[in-house]
């Protein structure tokens, strides 16, 4: 069963603070995803949190070993894959799984080798041959075969084609539904949203929350368009402090706070032709937490 | 695995390596009947000073000074110095170079074994072909009717051994605080041309680091088995010395 835990931890690099006091908690059996625009610290947390940087203060601890002063106990305990695709050209697959896997307690050769077939990696291609992509996966299944408790991955589904994005998610799922304790950054927020249990936001090497998903897009507010089958003006339509009504006539769109099915209450005696849910997903949450930075 | 990984990456060079040490002392051995009758010719005919003294050292210590200058100054001192040069810039840089880095340090291995492990493929990849190249032709040399002492050659190999060693663990060092390979190769290597320039300069030889090496302290080895303890604890303390900044400038650097 894998803990991944920061505290405090900080990070410069010359005079600019890449890493401001970013603390966060993974569970066992918990995805967590670290999102934020490019250049917001993720990739220099991760590799803190693995002892590849060196924080400037604060703490990290993997199970029960602090990544400090600690750091090879805990890529024991740790599978990792780089956010950069950069890799031995003159290795080939298994070559270079071997190489990954090399120093882990209990390594899985077989895992990886059914993954390459999985993947449809060319095991005796030298890697210098690969695709982006495949490099990608290749890292993935270079993770997943450490067999670790803890898993960190850097940017895992970019360079990905869908079908491969659904298959790293169902595998993530299903590693998170065995125990593991899953860290990954990534910019594909529909994934985030899709396999995480909770997310973590940073800008500007500031940890801005972390919080279950479900309970950010709860927070957010929700979006109905509504089809009726009578004109109805805004009066005929029930008030409330969290509703908030747009449209005219036949067709209007309702935005609320709170709980889906109150809102659903409060409108269930209107003449409703149809309905579609509009309502936010993580990805207007990213946008509405970095919309200045993003504007600029 | 880590070992073997470096090795693979540098095998050609390590063939190359092999390869040209044996073929020009093989070459070196065969000509030496030649050069013998020419050699009061040769003498008169060098203009370098610090080459005369090598071909002065040939007419009166014969064919141990001549297989010292040739096989261990030469082919240790200056091919087997480069080759440490272009095999210690990578041992770090190339990581960093080519971004692979993050994926070696994540693994869980320590930074100090990476080192080791590395820093022993390297010993074993640059002195195998050496020791190897002079027992290859000692073994040749009653070919051209000479012979010399195993022990007392072999103790010279080892001194010259120290000396490619400690050129190695420098590079080491600079490779463990450069991000370009490339860049710590030209520091060795142009640290090595400018040695050897300095070398055959009259006046200022002895201000080279190939001082260490040449015929003024292998041939008492040769003649009398005067072993040069002195540059050799210099040597070894100096390879002590770039492998613990080597490890430090290692361990503390950030990818």
């Amino acid at each position: 069963m894998g803990m991944i835990r920061a505290q405090s931890l900080s990070k410069t690099y010359g005079k600019k603070t890449v890493l401001r006091e970013v603390s966060i908690q993974i569970q066992n059996g918990e995805i967590l995803g670290l999102v934020g625009p490019n250049g917001a610290g993720k990739t220099t947390f991760l590799k803190c949190l693995l002892g590849i940087a060196r924080a400037d203060s604060g703490q990290a601890q993997i199970d029960s070993f602090c990544t400090g002063r600690q750091s090879l106990a805990a890529r024991k305990i740790t599978g990792f894959a780089p956010s950069v695709v950069s890799l031995y050209d003159n290795l080939n697959a298994v070559q270079t799984l071997q190489l990954a896997i090399h120093g882990y307690p209990a390594p899985k050769l077989q895992v990886g080798l059914d993954l390459f077939d999985a993947f449809q990696l060319p095991r005796q291609q030298a890697v210098g041959k690969f695709s982006h992509g495949m490099k990608r996966k290749l890292l993935l299944v270079c993770a997943l075969a450490a067999n670790t408790p803890n898993l960190v991955l850097d940017e895992p589904m970019e360079g990905l084609d869908p079908e491969a994005r659904r298959f790293v998610e169902s595998l993530l799922t299903a590693e998170a539904q065995s125990g593991r304790c899953i860290l990954f950054s990534s910019h594909d927020l529909a994934s985030v949203e899709r396999i995480c249990q909770s997310v973590a936001f940073l800008r500007d090497g500031l940890l801005l929350e972390q919080a279950p998903l479900a309970e950010i897009l709860d927070r957010a507010s929700r979006h109905i368009q509504l089809s009726f089958r009578e004109p109805l003006t805004l009066e005929q339509l029930p008030q409330h402090e969290n509703l908030q009504w747009s449209g005219q006539g036949l067709k209007w769109s309702l935005r609320f706070q709170g709980p889906t099915e109150k809102a659903l209450a409060m409108i269930s005696s209107l003449p409703i032709a149809s309905l579609r849910d509009s309502s936010a997903g993580l990805e207007d949450v990213f946008e509405a937490l970095y919309r200045p930075e993003l504007s600029t | 695995m880590i070992a073997s990984h470096f090795f693979r990456e540098n095998r050609m060079l390590i063939y190359g390596y092999f390869l040209l040490m044996h073929v020009t002392g093989a070459l070196s051995v065969f000509f030496w009947p030649e050069l013998r009758e020419q050699i009061d010719l040769i003498v008169q005919l060098i203009p370098l000073d610090g080459v005369r003294r090598f071909a002065e050292a040939f007419q009166t210590q014969g064919y141990w000074a001549y297989f010292d200058a040739q096989i261990l100054f030469k082919g240790g001192g200056m091919v087997a110095t480069a080759v440490a040069g272009l095999l210690g810039s990578g041992l770090i840089a190339r990581e960093a170079d080519r971004n692979t880095a993050e994926f070696l340090l994540s693994r869980p291995i320590s930074r100090a074994q990476i080192l080791f492990r590395r820093w022993l493929a390297g010993c074993a990849m640059l002195l195998i072909p050496f020791f190897s190249c002079v027992i290859f032709c000692w073994a040749l040399s009653p070919q051209v009717g000479e012979s010399l002492q195993l022990g007392r050659l072999l103790a010279s190999t080892a001194h010259v051994s120290l000396f490619i060693l400690a050129v190695f663990q420098a590079t080491i060092w600079l490779s463990a605080h450069s991000t370009q390979q490339l860049r710590a190769g030209i520091i060795v290597l142009g640290f090595i041309m400018l040695n050897m320039a300095i070398y055959l300069v009259k006046h200022i030889w002895h201000y080279s680091i190939f001082n260490i090496i040449d015929l003024d302290v292998l041939l008492p080895l040769a003649d009398r088995g005067a072993y040069p303890w002195k540059e050799t604890t210099t040597l070894a303390a100096a390879s002590l010395v770039f492998y613990f900044f080597s490890w430090r400038a290692f361990s503390r650097r950030d990818f």
